[in-house]
């Protein structure tokens, strides 16, 4: 039952991650890539590599009969999926434990059932964890989505049920665009989930999101790791995540980890999974969702705890007792987590690829950058464009958000536009400071020109590097034209570079 | 003594450059600006030292256009000399209009929809297209306000970054 050799399913930070964490145990990883990923990061670490197809996900990092087929070839007795792609795919999980392979990470059942999310709510009703008021019945005709609606009350959400990411979700505040709403919501989650089928929950106005870790081994032990906020999303896609949550008191924090707890064991779940809740104003949490895998911001819980949390993960799937108790999980510090991704943030968050062609990481004190990249890597369209996640310990959530700015100072990255301005933006805000925010942060208080404006003393230093860089063209070209008869007069060394440099 | 034309956003700055080598003389807008300009170590990275300020640039240049990212953000910048600009205002002078411009793909990616046709007016900014990319739904703006004289891409065509999706006559000044 011991894993000896696992198959990453999976590409850029996380697929870095989890073959860090198989060397540390002694454990062989295999890496798949696709063709756009053939001098990838995760490629260069791992003990055996094998190319699963061409670049578009939908041929390589989704195909379920490759990855198996890869293990099979390599041996590998277990498979991690780590997050997106095939992680919360029951179909999946079933089909690697059936060849015979440890999937690392919960059984097939609880991934289903966890995925359908009105499932999951009457689920957690019948074990006591409070959600958030609605119905569990998907909505089929209008009058019947009025009087819900009306029962529920309005702001009321439109959910997918097979949905995930913020896709085929809408709020709507009045009964007169209920209908139009649900239609515009089920055609969404229609076309990106291929099921359109949607249900209703009352909207939860200035919500926080709080997730609490969950690990739970074979043997029925379950703890909790403490929570993550993680309020600050564009889109319902999260950017900035910490531990522990500016607003969560030992006590909430007690209900909240019992609570999850409570919602993993209702599902027989195994291994590490985290239990996402909605808190409104007056602190009453309700479950939101729990997502049957690792997850991307795990590494603030792991600062926070001292925790490995993807070696527990392999723990747990060789068959081992977790062996740490509820009482052994402390949590200690603050630990804030920027995602840095190729998009610009001036322009809508349009994403950037390209190649990056200079790479300076933050180090130092208290910095941790876990990076799918390196220098010369690219960010291509198949993929997503984080480019990796900076997280940053110290011992006060002030002296966190200090440390995150003086990390960003030092982060250079040439070849692409990225988010980290906007991040900065983030750090700097009075009400990110004071821990007063809800999901609706980012709408409320950012706009371009908030980070694009310039201040006189750096509007010169462009205006004179430009002016420079044309005067420089117009000097090197007339130097050419002169030098072309025969050997000319000398060269300034000036001259020279700007020569050398239009010639790069 | 030579002299340049920057505009950044909505700004023009007039900087002159004197002589050369280390007595080269530097002012903005008559001010005095002791700078040293040097390359850095990698593709496009230039160091401005000013009062014994270092500032890190990253400057690309296409089309007589620049684009200085500084502290992350991405400025676009036009920079004429002197001579230039005399020509191209003596071109204007005689009659020539503007050129028409090309609305390009920013990046590469799926057409969902285009929202012109032949002959429609379009804004600066107006949304004209919708591609996408990343699993994500991006617009497509019109760089200049005019008229589409012509489209070249369609939905449900799959385009690289800087297609050209159509051409827009600029309004008459």
């Amino acid at each position: 039952m011991k894993l000896k050799k696992v198959l990453v399913a999976n590409r850029g930070e996380i697929a870095v991650r989890i073959i860090r964490a198989l060397k540390e145990l002694d454990i062989k990883s295999v890496a798949v890539y696709s063709d756009a990923d053939r001098n990838a990061l995760h490629t260069q670490l791992a003990d055996e590599i094998y190319n699963i197809g061409e670049a578009p996900s939908a041929s390589s990092y989704l195909r379920q009969d490759k990855i198996i087929e890869t293990a099979q070839k390599a041996k590998a007795d277990g498979i991690h999926p780590g997050y997106g792609f095939l992680a919360e795919n029951g179909e999946f999980a079933e089909l690697v434990e059936k060849s015979g392979i440890t999937f690392i990470g919960p059984k097939a059942d609880a991934i289903r059932l966890m995925g359908d999310k009105t499932a999951a709510r009457e689920e957690m009703r019948k074990a006591n964890v409070p959600v958030v008021p609605g119905t569990e019945s998907i909505l089929s005709s209008p009058d019947e989505a009025k009087e819900t609606a009306a029962k529920i009350g309005y702001p009321v959400l439109v959910k997918a049920r097979a949905g995930g990411g913020g896709k085929g979700m809408r709020v709507i505040n009045e009964e007169k665009d209920l209908v139009e709403g649900i239609e515009r919501a089920s055609s969404e989650a229609k076309s990106a989930f291929g099921n359109g089928d949607v249900y209703m929950e009352k909207y939860l106005e200035e919500p926080r999101h709080i997730e609490i870790q969950v690990l739970a081994d074979n043997y029925g032990n379950t703890i909790y790791l403490g929570e993550r906020e993680c309020s600050i999303q564009r889109r319902h896609q999260k950017v900035i995540e910490e531990a522990p949550s500016p607003i969560v008191t030992p006590e909430i924090r007690k209900q909240m980890g019992t609570a999850a707890v409570n919602a993993a064991k209702a599902c027989g779940y195994r291994n590490a999974g985290t239990v996402e809740f909605l808190m409104d104003k007056n602190r009453n949490f309700y479950f939101l969702e729990m997502n049957t895998r690792l997850q991307v911001e795990h590494p603030v819980t792991e600062m926070v705890t001292g925790i490995d949390i993807v070696k527990e993960q392999l723990k747990i799937a060789s068959g081992e007792k977790l062996e740490i108790s509820q009482d052994d999980v402390k949590i200690s510090g603050s630990a804030i987590e920027s995602r840095i991704y190729a998009e610009d943030p001036v322009n809508n968050f349009l994403p950037s690829t390209g190649r990056i062609y200079r790479l300076r990481e933050p180090q130092g004190n208290g910095i941790r950058v876990d990076s799918g990249v390196e220098a010369g890597g690219e960010i291509s369209v198949y993929y997503d464009p984080l480019i990796a996640k900076m997280v940053v310990w110290s011992q006060s959530r002030d002296e966190s958000v200090k440390k995150t700015l003086r990390a960003l100072s030092e982060y250079k990255i040439s070849g692409l536009r990225t988010n980290i301005a906007f991040i900065e933006f983030v750090m700097k805000n009075q009400r990110f400071i004071e821990g007063n925010f809800t999901t609706g942060f980012i709408a409320e208080e950012f706009s371009p020109e908030k980070i694009c404006t310039l201040k006189p003393g750096d509007e010169k230093v462009i205006a004179i590097a430009c002016a420079l860089m044309e005067h420089n063209k117009s000097e090197s070209a007339a130097s050419v034209s002169s030098s072309g008869k025969g050997n000319g007069g000398s060269i300034s060394n000036w001259k020279k570079k700007g020569l050398e440099l239009n010639l790069r | 003594m030579k002299k340049y034309f920057v505009n950044l956003g909505e700004k023009e700055f007039v900087v002159e450059i004197n002589g050369s080598g280390e007595s080269r003389e530097i002012t903005v807008d008559g001010k005095q600006y002791p700078a040293e300009f040097r390359n850095g170590r990698f593709k496009n990275s230039y160091q401005l030292l000013m009062d014994n300020r270092l500032k890190e640039l990253e400057i690309n240049s296409e089309e007589g256009e620049y684009q200085v990212k500084m502290d992350n953000i991405e400025h676009q910048v036009k920079c004429e000399s002197e001579r230039a600009r005399f020509i191209t205002q003596f071109k204007k002078s005689i009659g020539g209009t503007d050129k028409p411009m090309d609305i390009k793909a920013p990046m590469p990616g799926l057409i969902l929809d285009i929202y012109m046709e032949v002959g429609s007016v379009v804004e600066k900014g107006g949304r004209v297209a919708i591609i996408e990319a990343m699993k994500m739904e991006n617009e497509v703006k019109s760089p200049i306000s005019g008229t589409v004289t012509k489209i070249s891409a369609k939905a449900g065509q799959a385009v690289e970054k800087n297609s050209i999706l159509a051409v827009v006559k600029p309004v008459e000044a």
